[in-house]
């Protein structure tokens, strides 16, 4: 069973205090090592306030899972990635948008914990999936852009080069597989979910990345292809979408 | 890999050190992670962890002292079997419980227990 310190709300005014050293020290440690900008580092300090001073220090550790996964897919073959003109911009670099397109959701399922008849499960089901998602999308796109071929995700299922928005692989699912049972079997610990629960993120996670490719692939706009979505906008409506199927289905079945 | 800032590394550093060794001393000294807000549910067999001023009211023999836990909570009286003889003071205490006696009407619930050890806070006694 996880101790009420780590999954359960923050416990005293001592505790946030830790809560806000820590993530002042992750801040500049993201901000120093150029894994984000002044304004993606201001932003994960808030978001991350918000999430630990809703959910507790589990959802913070949850969400820190993310981002440090994201953090070694990004660097993981990153001469390959350079090579094949696929390397994020600005050397992986993440700005304020990014943090938002990623955390947003993750936060809403912790407010979402807030509204009277929404329980503490429920809104931790919808925040590992919300998490699930970006982290299965990361894993995806990054280590499936280091991939020797890759597909359309719609039909016909055209070759397309990896990396290319909308392309999917074996080991880009492999790794939106693994990303996704991670945060499933973390949120155990973390959030003080039950074993017999955890496979509810890990599946909605996977499911949130394979609509972040679908809407890659059909409204996404890019170098070559105009669309009304921006990277951004898929990312947060792939990870908002399958938190709140679960908040909802997980409202009305548990 | 290229760091922007040495300075500005070191200083996040320090602040996830601090955080660790703040967090630590604190789930040491029982200013989180303790059960007294569960003692009114706990029952024979369960380990629990609590933090208290502990008066030492008898020594059956030696190496059998008995203890009383002050919690705080008026509505459960703890007692503290243990091996160890301490001075009277604040301390957290693990152990499982060993009794637990029903309260008649008005009367505290009686929780006796086993303590596997005593531990005295670092900084916030």
């Amino acid at each position: 069973m996880s101790p009420p310190w780590l999954s359960g709300p923050v416990p005293s005014p001592l505790w946030l205090a830790v809560i806000v050293l820590g993530l002042a020290g992750l801040a500049l440690v993201a901000y120093a090592l150029r894994a984000l900008d002044v304004a993606g580092a201001v932003g994960s300090f808030v978001l991350g306030f918000v999430v630990a001073g809703l959910g507790g220090l589990g959802w913070l550790l949850l969400m820190v899972t993310f981002t440090g996964v994201g953090f070694v897919v990004t660097r993981t073959g990153r001469l390959r990635k350079e090579e094949r003109r696929i390397a994020e911009d600005n050397d992986g670099e993440r700005g304020l948008r990014n943090v938002l397109a990623n955390g947003a959701a993750a936060a809403l399922a912790a407010f979402a914990g807030q509204i009277q008849g929404v329980s503490r499960t429920v809104a931790a089901l919808a925040f590992a999936s919300a998490v699930a998602a970006v982290t299965a999308d990361t894993a995806a796109s990054e280590l499936g852009s280091l991939a020797a071929r890759a597909r359309r995700v719609l039909p016909p299922f055209p070759a397309v080069a990896p990396g290319e928005n909308g392309g999917v692989s074996w080991p880009g699912q492999a790794a939106a597989a693994a990303g996704a049972l991670l945060i499933g079997m973390l949120s155990v610990p973390l959030l003080g979910l039950g074993w017999g629960h955890a496979w509810i993120p890990a599946v909605a996670g996977f499911v949130g990345c394979q609509l972040d490719s679908v809407l890659g692939a059909s409204l996404e706009r890019d170098a070559v292809r105009d669309g009304p979505l921006s990277k951004q906008d898929v990312n947060f409506i792939a990870s908002a979408v399958p938190a709140l199927v679960v908040l909802v289905g997980a409202a009305l079945l548990l | 890999m290229a760091v922007r800032n040495r300075s500005t590394l070191a200083l996040g550093l320090a602040c996830l050190l601090s955080a660790g060794v703040l967090g630590g001393v604190l789930v040491h000294d029982g200013e989180v992670g303790t059960d007294e807000a569960l003692l009114d549910q706990v029952e024979r067999g369960d380990e629990v962890r609590l933090k208290g001023a502990l008066v030492r009211i008898a020594d059956v023999a030696p190496g059998n002292h008995t203890y009383r836990l002050d919690t705080g909570d008026a509505a459960t009286r703890v007692l503290v079997r243990a091996d160890v003889a301490v001075p009277d003071g604040t301390y957290v205490v693990e152990g499982r419980v060993s009794s637990v006696g029903e309260p008649a009407v008005g009367q505290p619930r009686a929780v006796v227990v086993e303590a596997s050890s005593i531990s005295e806070p670092i900084l916030f006694g």
